[in-house]
């Protein structure tokens, strides 16, 4: 329990929370975050109101007083929230499969999955604090020695990291979104026994209490170890979210990349929406940073003020982010975001993108997809779907003066972190544009956030972008589109299948799209035109990007299937090879194992049918 | 967003130029139906009638929405009271930071890191009514607070005002309730009616939120009939208008001793009426024509200053312009700098001669190149009425055209005065050039006819190109030192004079440089020593 609680504290042990594992503090146990204003008392309000919340008393017994007249909240309450209740089944980590990627930790919507890594002396150390033999062998046992932290590490200074993966019961919604990202095996969905949750239960707690990471085994260069850092989850679990909500984990994982930066000294405005609903209904809330919340259409206009008065009280240094999802920034807030971003002002825009009006049932909004089956233009005998096209509100961003844009999604973790990152360190407005996927309105599974963004990208559905003013003049020096698979290409080739990936290919995988085929799974005229929409979005950016140009020729960038073709090219043969900024000269050192050696002293070592690919795609050329 | 600032008890203070809202087609003037659209949003409302109550209602609502942490809006008429420029006293400055205090001491940040909280939260069936009724914990002070800020202002300014101004209420058999400024014309109404044996009465409303509902009841049990007038039209709400309701209600209530009234034992009769809608003008005929139709029984639900089987019918137009009170008109086009030099005349008619002003324009939503119409009155005390000048003393005619088209002769008194814009030498001309039946009316009254070629002069003066145009108003400026006794009466040196009206350009102009603060004054001077008159004896004459 938190040194120096009451016990009547709801940060502290109790019946229903005997392992005290709803409790502050996310890697680490903390205190309340007590505040000195006159309008709220944070320990009166977590050890009555949360209380009687958890103890399902509230709605009759607590009163009408002047405590709840402005129904503020304190920052974190969330954490004091239970939801052990809530799944049948919860993630079990297999240590010896574990890779230490941090996959499974960045994306879990709810902060219920958490890693740390220790110098192996301290933790033998530490450990030993563990006053029962079998407690702390069985605690042990869920420690592993992945090569990154351990023998890596080990080879170096001689001192190898003992690495963990541990869920926290309370917070787990049983999505099994993390098991299905863990590319390694080492997590597999149990049945919640009676004896699960109390093993679960204690291991949470003695986590908590084991201490914090060895910085000296989180790599800064490594974005995605932020979260091995207890400043990184300034977003607790305990929202109210769906089990496996996409929004759920690009927020935290937004305040991640803001927390580990700039602490708790920062803010957040948030236009109403799904996003308001589960991160504010009283009495919870799981964020740790001054929050509000005005109305649907008026964030940016909000976040304008915010950023004038923190201005004035010299404030310059402390970010502002202002979220709301498509329906408040593509629609009805798009007027007062568009004044924002003209306004030069330093303040970030995180749109949470789910191509529909999500928080009130799914109404199509102009980021709806064409053929997209929701509300307010239903698929029906006069109208199948959505008819009209995308609006792209990145796009449209990046015409306005000296605006930093983005468009990621938290299945792309670097580029999602660096997006964010970037975006912080501009010195003007920003918007960063995520694609979230919404399982109720998309019409997929609970476990699959992550694997329908990376096919939204994939299939053109959703291009990543990064528009950075301070990369030059010229808007192909601005824009850049890397991470996107075959970015010369109409469509990538999937290499497994050598087929090609569209936008069909990506509708039949949800929900949303099922009445664009029939029986036999032929799809749609409609679904046609949005292939053809989605392409037309994709070429657009590559013409801006400066991707379109018709040879390769100096420092020109490659053109599309302008090649030579891979039956041209043998082994021996000299070549030049484009790494998205440069053509660098070099040799094929063998076209059957896919290797290049470059005249830099560097070699590429690919699969032959994604070299071959890209000789196909002029990204690879004879000298 | 009127809603979550209450809400989150953030004392915000509006100041609104009410507004007719845009319905069956849009207007910019005056209406309260903005207003009263969001009278029920948790906001504390104040009405002001005048330039000087809004500057006063505006520092009292500031005090009462800090120390109640409730947010107000300042209401005073939109362009009647807005663009009017009166006589004020304005307060100093170390006077208002005493009276509000120090923010810092008032305001919370709710978005502070150092204090984190979340705020605009989502709210069910578990806790949503337990804040709402809540918030009646700080609502309930609004009333007390408010007056305390009342009389502390009182104390400081002797200034005082209240939840409501009854004026001649007390043995009142029949009173007009209203808000804004047609119930300041209403006051010199009552007084005249008065005079006629009439025992009216008015009360003006200045709180509307918290609504006295005490107060009204006990200012008019006794009267035989209340005449309650509005700025809007809502007639599907069937009880009358917003304020026709409330004042009902308290009625109602007060008849069966609850709410905290006194019980009585009848209701005087109630009738309403919708005026000045879009700033049409309120007269103090049209509201003695409502007076009337209380004592006669009359309509229960009438309107003013149109033609309407519900309008009222105006019997009298009496001049209730303060005994010696000097009123010019002028007809000028928009761009002329016309409305401007107004506003320059009234300041140094307020600030050199030390008078009581009231001036302002009459435009439309037209631009520049349509005709617009300028009223001044300059009196030795307040100028109480609020309506559009039929009888005045000079008439100016920057735009001659005028001449030809409307009559802006009507109204101006006998041995009253032109001054024209006139390209031509000589005032035979000048008097040849003029339209049959304005000379006959010319002569007939009495009436001296002064001119000057305002264009010609401006365009010498001008040194900058795109002011050839707008510097023809202020050569008015000249003119009106010569024609009127006030320079000459205030025992002023024409240097002081001078350097007074200097003075007042600066104001005006000094944003825009030194030379167009000179060319300005150039004019000024030129209109004073070019002015001619056309005299008598060629009046006598027909050409």
């Amino acid at each position: 329990m938190a040194s120096g609680e009451n016990p009547k504290s709801m940060n502290a042990p109790s019946e229903r929370d005997p392992y005290n594992n709803c409790s502050y503090g996310t890697l680490v146990d903390q205190e309340y975050r007590l505040i000195d204003l006159p309008v709220l008392d944070v320990r009166a309000f977590n050890d009555s109101v949360i209380r009687a919340y958890e103890n399902g008393t509230a709605e009759k017994e607590l009163p009408a007083d002047l405590a709840t007249a402005r129904s503020l909240i304190p920052v974190g309450t969330a954490a004091l929230r239970d939801f052990s209740y809530v799944a049948p089944e919860i993630p079990e980590y297999i240590p010896g499969n574990c890779t230490g990627c941090m996959e499974c930790v960045t994306l879990c919507p709810d902060t219920a999955i958490l890693g740390k890594v220790q110098g192996e002396e301290q933790w033998k150390l530490n450990l030993s604090k563990i006053p029962d033999g079998a407690d702390r062998d069985m605690f042990a046992r869920q420690w592993s020695e992945p090569r990154k932290y351990y023998a890596g590490p080990k080879k170096k200074t001689g001192e190898g990291g003992k690495f963990t993966i541990i869920i926290d019961p309370a917070k787990c919604k049983g999505c099994a979104e993390c098991v299905t990202v863990c590319g390694d095996d080492a997590l597999k969905m149990i049945t919640k026994t009676d004896k699960v949750v109390e093993t679960i239960r204690k291991s949470h707690r003695f986590f908590k209490e084991i201490g914090p990471s060895d910085e000296q085994f989180v790599s800064d260069n490594l974005l995605v170890d932020m979260m091995l850092k207890e400043e990184s989850h300034v977003y607790v679990g305990g929202a109210g979210s769906c089990a496996g909500c996409g929004e759920g984990t690009a927020l935290r994982m937004m305040c991640a990349a803001t927390g580990v930066q700039f602490g708790n000294d920062w803010g957040i405005l948030a236009a109403t929406g799904c996003n308001t609903v589960y991160t504010s209904t009283y009495p919870y809330n799981p964020y740790l940073v001054p929050w509000s919340n005005s109305l649907f259409e008026n964030v940016a206009t909000f976040a304008a003020g915010l950023r004038m008065r923190w201005d004035q009280q010299g404030w310059q240094d402390r970010p502002i982010w202002c979220i709301g999802g498509d329906g408040a920034m593509f629609d009805i807030g798009f007027q007062a975001l568009s004044r924002l971003l003209a306004s030069g002002m330093n303040v970030n825009v995180f749109v949470l993108d789910t191509q529909v009006y999500s928080n009130t049932g799914g109404q199509a909004s102009t980021g709806t997809f064409t053929g997209q089956n929701a509300k307010m233009s239903l698929h029906g005998k006069v109208v199948s779907g959505k008819q009209e096209r995308r609006k792209e509100i990145a796009q449209i961003a990046m015409m306005h003066p000296r605006t930093y844009v983005a468009q990621t999604t938290a299945a792309h973790m670097n580029h999602f972190y660096r997006s964010i990152i970037d975006a912080l360190s501009f010195d003007g407005p920003s918007l960063v544009c995520c694609y979230t996927t919404c399982q109720p309105e998309h019409g997929v599974a609970d476990n699959m956030a992550t694997n329908q963004a990376r096919l939204a990208v994939d299939s053109r559905a959703f291009p990543l972008l990064v528009y950075d003013p301070r990369k030059g003049d010229t808007i192909r020096q601005r824009l850049s589109l890397k991470g996107n698979p075959a970015v010369n290409d109409p469509w990538w080739t999937n290499p497994k299948t050598s087929k090609t990936v569209d936008f069909v290919d990506f509708a039949r995988s949800e929900g949303r799209f099922a009445k664009q085929f029939d029986k036999g799974g032929n799809q749609s005229d409609t679904l046609l035109s949005a292939r053809q929409d989605r392409l037309e979005n994709w070429r657009l950016l590559q013409e801006l990007a400066g991707l379109l140009d018709k040879q390769p020729a100096g420092n020109a960038k490659p053109a599309a299937r302008k090649s030579a073709g891979a039956a041209s090219l043998k082994t021996g043969d000299r070549i030049r090879y484009y790494d998205d900024n440069h053509w660098i000269s070099g040799q094929i050192e063998s076209l059957e194992t896919g290797k290049l050696v470059l005249d830099d002293h560097t070699s590429i070592q690919v699969d032959s049918v994604v070299l071959k690919q890209a000789i196909d795609n002029g990204i690879i050329v004879a000298e | 967003m009127l809603y979550t600032i209450s809400g989150k008890r953030l004392p915000v203070v509006f100041h609104i130029g009410a507004r007719a809202l845009t319905s069956h087609s849009l207007n910019v003037h005056a209406g309260h139906d903005d207003v009263m659209s969001v009278a029920d949003v948790g906001w504390g409302m104040l009405f002001a009638r005048n330039a000087q109550e809004a500057c006063d209602l505006a520092l009292i609502a500031r005090r009462t929405a800090e120390a109640t942490s409730t947010p107000f809006m300042s209401i005073q008429d939109g362009f009647l009271t807005t663009h009017t420029v009166e006589t004020v006293r304005l307060p100093e400055p170390e006077f208002m930071k005493d009276y509000v205090g120090d923010p810092s001491d008032k305001l919370i940040n709710l978005l502070d890191p150092k204090n984190p909280l979340m705020s605009g939260t989502v709210q069910n069936q578990d806790s949503y009514m337990k804040g709402k009724i809540a918030q009646r914990a700080y609502v309930d002070r609004v009333g007390d607070a408010l007056l305390e800020s009342i009389e502390l202002f009182a104390q400081k300014t002797g200034r005082r005002y209240g939840l409501l101004a009854p004026y001649r209420c007390e043995d009142a058999e029949y009173v007009l309730v209203g808000m804004g400024s047609y119930m300041e014309t209403a006051e010199v109404t009552v007084d005249h009616l008065r005079q006629q044996g009439v025992k009216a009465g008015c009360l003006t409303i200045y709180c509307y939120r918290p609504f006295p509902m005490h107060e009204i009841v006990e200012a008019l049990k006794h009267c035989k009939g209340i005449a309650i007038l509005e700025r809007m039209d809502d007639p599907l709400s069937s009880t009358g208008n917003s304020l026709t309701r409330e004042v009902k209600a308290a009625f109602c209530d007060a008849l069966n001793g609850q709410m905290g009234h006194a019980k009585i034992d009848r209701i005087p009769m109630i009738y309403h009426g919708s005026a000045g809608l879009g700033s049409r003008d309120v007269r103090p005929g049209d509201l003695i024509a409502t007076f009337h139709n209380m004592s006669g029984g009359g309509l229960e639900y009438f309107c003013l200053g149109i033609k309407h089987p519900l309008a009222l019918y105006v019997k009298e137009e009496p001049d209730l312009r303060p005994p010696g009170g000097f009123s010019m008109r002028g007809h000028s086009v928009g761009g002329f700098g016309s409305v401007t030099t107004n506003k320059v005349i009234a300041s140094i008619a307020g600030d050199v001669f030390g008078k009581d002003v009231q001036a302002y324009p009459k435009y439309g939503s037209e631009k520049k190149g349509l005709p617009t119409t300028y009223y001044l009155t300059i009196a030795d005390s307040h100028v109480s009425t609020h309506s559009e000048l039929d009888r005045v003393d000079l008439v100016i005619l920057n735009d001659v055209n005028s001449l030809f088209s409307g009559n802006p002769l009507k109204g101006l008194v006998d041995q009253g005065a032109i001054f024209m814009q006139s390209p031509l030498e000589s005032p035979e001309d000048v008097w040849a050039h003029l339209p049959p039946h304005h000379r006959k009316t010319i002569r007939e009254n009495s009436i001296r006819v002064f001119f000057v070629d305002m264009v010609h002069i401006a365009r010498e003066v001008a040194s900058v190109p795109d002011l050839q145009m707008r510097m023809q108003g202020i050569v008015t400026l000249g003119a009106f030192l010569k024609l009127t006794p006030y320079a000459a009466n205030s025992g002023m040196s024409d240097e002081q004079v001078l350097s007074g009206v200097e003075k007042a350009l600066r104001k005006y102009f000094g944003k825009r440089g030194e030379q167009v603060v000179r060319d300005n004054m150039t004019c000024v001077q030129r209109g004073y020593s070019e002015l001619k008159e056309v005299d008598r004896r060629i009046i006598q004459q027909d050409p």
